[in-house]
């Protein structure tokens, strides 16, 4: 009798979970018609970047691409460079210094109060006010004031001219809805709704940090294009490959050594997009350069870390690693595929005779019964030359190449495995002798200032005064020269020595986005991502409605402005020989009566 | 039933010496030398039987060589914990008053759950093999300390025990030469469980990235081979995932069984199916 009730109960329960089940299919078909995009969310490292508003998001590339779809700043970028955004277009003075911006008149705030000037002049002014919170923004001393002249004209006003201010400032900066912000007084710890009402085109619905997701639905009062979806969500995904090719993500980036995926999707798995990145990344071995003997030594050596550099075979690891996936890195940081590359820095020959000699040459003569070299008397240290090397555990290979080529040097290394955010922490208190860590933006100057970025350990007068010059430098040249000059330095100094550049690839399926791309010299001050806000608009300025600025929708529209009739050579407004948004831009301020611009 | 023990005993102790053979004479055994490097992602060919991993080096050797570790790790830690947890178990069985304390302090590591707790400890310490083994042996000790304990403190009480003390044998002499070969069968026994158990964690561990990164242990074998991005899409998990998983389950299984066997030899009671009736 007894087991007739319970298998009655376990029919009744298996009946009511299916039934259920039913119910959520049937839920899932009658939401066909909303679009959803997934990515997944996981790069190196974790796929959890902080809560994506302005002040709070993780400081690294993903975490700012997260908070960009809620934030919109006054310029972006698109796969040609410079765009407008909130700001429809501008000019500058003849001495680079004042900067005057057109807003535009349909952008609202989530919570659909309007956008005006006012909001432009506030966000500088908070920014200026809790100067480091925002820890994306190192150039807003810059800034000498603010003027709204009308509620859809600002002037920006600088103390020096700076040569790349249309990026790292007005393409940067997100710009804050002041009826929200002007009450927050510790902006690092405003996490509430209203921390993420920004005019972008996505608004947030759920941030969920354990679970490394990011969940956004559309904004449909986007200002600047149509929705091309209805929902997107960043989440974290065990398996990447296999959850693109079964469809619980719909797009993923692969870097380096994952090469090999990339492989087999192109040969296995044509109905898949693949777009190769620019790889404006660089990994690296950052050293502990303080000059202070009890945190630096012996790293703050500059031989000691010559001598490791002559260790370390770049070569096999990149043949070995990344199976050929990324190439050897400029030692001067730049990426060889930017207009800033220096192709002259100084090269360190693998060679661990050299590295032996120079070790030698410093005291470090003794050893060991296993081979590892001893401090020399009197020295800050005593015992073995050990060391450890923290990395992220996506790194591990590396590090254990590194601590193989390393030990024929008689330079012990203990590897220890760990995570974005301990490292990043390690790294900015100088406790560490030896790091493995890396970071994008190698296509912008910018990136420079701080040559051992997130360590700041090495100091460098000469190296600072060097840096500020090309800021202010407005001839393209000269500044070029200039960060020549400190890439020489960072490869002769060895504050860092880089290991390689890795290929970057993503492989989505174009049925249900196909818009991905890569942004030129990055989004923002230069993130080699794909997740750019763009992906998810159809812009204006495509009068012929394929998804792209053709000459057709150039010609199409300054015809209409012209009143043409015949098929003139008039649409590049830029005279570069390319259509871009840029001569959209141009003809946009013919129509609103702005024109003539100087198009930075 | 006996000779059913008897037979899966056999083959445990064969399959243990096949592992224990390869650990000691891995040099000879591995085609190449596991950190040599080729070219990554080969398949495998006579030259490589079991291809070669995502950085080159040759799987089989890296396996070879992976015994050598995973098997030493279990050995140390579970003969250090025998010896300390069998001395305690003895002390604290046969004098009362210490017996207690070291068993209140057993309670309490007892009570701390142990594998979350090695992860924990693990990612903050240097990862080596002498440290995940010093993390074993926290917790080694406890359960071999009780089990012997409450063996002793039967085994005191027998007459003959009484017989000896009334003839002058001091306690030393006692726990030596009466109370130690009686418990030694339990010891064995416990020995190993605690070596499936480190097989297993040590596994689990370089499974989560918390292993010695340079130390190749089957674990770390598993581990790299999770990390690599085609593993589950394509035929690479064959040759490079499912043999250091089917070594810890073989490991685990010549374990078991000759555990399995040994308490037969040792329980006298399952020799007989009635033998425990009959006192």
């Amino acid at each position: 009798m007894k087991k007739t009730v319970l298998i009655l109960a376990v029919l009744l329960c298996s009946m009511a979970f299916s039934a259920s089940v039913l119910a959520e299919n049937d839920g899932v078909a009658a939401m066909d018609s909303d679009k959803t995009v997934k990515m997944a969310g996981g790069t190196p490292g974790g796929a959890d970047w902080g809560y994506p508003a302005p002040f709070t998001f993780y400081p690294r590339g993903p975490g700012y691409s997260r908070m960009s779809l809620l934030f919109d700043t006054l310029t972006w970028k698109d796969a040609d460079g410079v765009i407008p955004a909130l700001a429809d277009g501008w000019t500058v003075s003849d001495d680079g210094k004042t900067w005057t911006f057109y807003l535009d008149r349909n952008a609202r705030w989530h919570d659909n109060e309007l956008f005006t000037a006012d909001d432009v002049k506030f966000t500088i002014e908070y920014m200026q006010d809790h100067e480091g919170e925002f820890t994306w923004f190192e150039a807003i001393n810059y800034i000498n004031d603010v003027q709204v002249i009308d509620d859809y004209t600002v002037v920006i006003d600088l103390n020096a001219p700076m040569a790349s201010f249309l990026v790292d400032i007005a393409g940067n900066v997100p710009i804050l809805p002041e009826h929200i912000w002007c009450d927050v007084s510790d902006p690092r710890t405003f996490k509430d709704d209203d921390a993420v009402i920004g005019t972008g085109p996505l608004k947030l619905v759920d941030y969920d940090s354990a679970m490394s997701s990011y969940q956004y639905e559309a904004n449909y009062d986007y200002y600047d294009g149509k929705l091309l979806v209805d929902e997107f969500i960043s989440m974290e995904v065990g398996d990447a490959p296999a959850a693109l090719k079964t469809g619980d993500v719909d797009e993923v980036s692969f870097w380096g050594s994952e090469i090999i995926a990339v492989q087999d999707f192109k040969d296995n798995h044509p109905e898949f997009t693949i777009v190769t990145g620019p790889s404006f990344w660089v990994l690296q071995v950052i050293f502990n350069c303080d000059a202070d003997d009890t945190k630096g030594y012996p790293t703050n050596i500059l031989e000691f870390r010559q001598a490791i550099a002559h260790g370390i075979d770049r070569d096999e690891i990149v043949s070995q690693v990344l199976n050929d996936g990324g190439i050897p890195a400029n030692t001067g940081i730049m990426h060889p595929d930017s207009i800033w590359y220096n192709p002259d820095c100084a090269v360190y020959e693998y060679n661990p005779d050299t590295a032996n000699d120079i070790l030698d040459s410093l005291g470090f003569t003794e050893k060991n019964s296993e081979g590892i070299r001893q401090y020399p008397a009197g020295a800050e240290r005593s015992g073995n030359v050990e060391f450890y090397l923290y990395t992220t555990g996506k790194f591990s290979r590396e590090a254990g190449l590194i601590q193989t080529d390393l030990a024929a040097i008689g330079i012990g290394i203990y590897v220890s495995p760990s995570t974005w955010g301990p490292i990043d922490d390690r790294l900015k208190a100088g406790n560490f002798d030896m790091v493995i860590s890396g970071h994008g933006g190698i296509s912008n100057p910018q990136i420079m200032r701080i040559p051992s970025w997130p360590a700041s350990t090495y100091q460098n007068s000469e190296y600072d005064s060097i840096f500020t010059a090309q800021e202010v430098e407005m001839d393209l040249d000269t500044r070029k020269e200039l960060v020549d000059q400190l890439q020489e330095v960072v490869a002769d100094d060895l504050p860092v020595y880089t290991l390689y550049h890795p290929y970057m690839w993503c492989v989505y399926n174009p049925e249900v986005l196909d818009t991905w791309f890569y942004t030129r010299d990055g989004i923002g001050i230069g993130i080699p991502l794909e997740l750019n806000k763009l992906i998810f608009l159809a812009r204006y300025g495509d009068a012929n409605e394929n998804g792209e600025i053709s000459m057709q929708d150039v010609t199409k529209m300054e015809r209409m402005i012209l009143e043409l009739d015949d098929e003139s050579d008039m649409a590049d407004a830029n005279q570069d020989d390319e259509i871009n948004m840029q001569d959209v831009t141009h003809i946009e301020l013919i129509i609103l009566g702005r024109a003539p611009i100087r198009i930075g | 039933m006996i000779e059913g023990r008897k037979i899966l005993g056999s083959i445990g102790l064969g399959i243990l010496t096949i592992f224990v053979i390869v650990a000691v004479f891995a040099p000879y055994i591995a085609p190449h030398d596991p950190h040599q490097m080729y070219r990554p992602m080969e398949h495998p060919s006579s030259s490589h039987l079991l291809g070669t991993n995502d950085i080159g080096n040759d799987i089989l050797s890296e396996i070879v060589y992976g015994t050598r570790v995973s098997l030493f790790i279990a050995f140390v830690v579970s003969v250090i914990s025998m010896l300390v947890g069998t001395s305690l178990g003895l002390v604290a069985g046969y004098f009362d008053k210490v017996g207690f304390l070291i068993m209140r302090v057993v309670d309490v590591v007892l009570t701390i759950p142990r594998l979350p707790l090695i992860i924990v400890i693990a990612s903050f310490i240097r990862p080596s093999i002498w440290n995940l083994i010093a993390l074993f042996l926290i917790f080694g000790w406890t359960m071999p300390a009780r089990i012997i304990r409450s063996e002793v403190l039967t085994l005191r009480r027998r007459y003959y025990i009484d017989a000896t003390k009334m003839i002058g044998g001091s306690d030393f002499y006692i726990l030596w030469r009466h109370i130690l070969p009686n418990v030694i069968p339990l010891v064995v026994v416990q020995f190993i469980m605690e070596a499936i158990h480190v097989i297993l964690a040590e596994s689990g561990l370089c499974f989560l990235g918390l292993g010695d990164p340079v130390a190749m242990s089957w674990g770390m074998v598993f581990h790299y081979a999770f990390e690599c991005p085609i593993i589950y899409v394509s035929d690479v998990w064959m040759w490079w995932m499912l043999p250091p998983g089917l070594c810890i389950v073989f490991t685990v299984l010549g374990l078991t069984f000759v555990g399995y066997a040994l308490e037969e030899t040792f329980n006298p009671k399952l020799k007989n199916p009635f033998g425990g009736m009959e006192r």
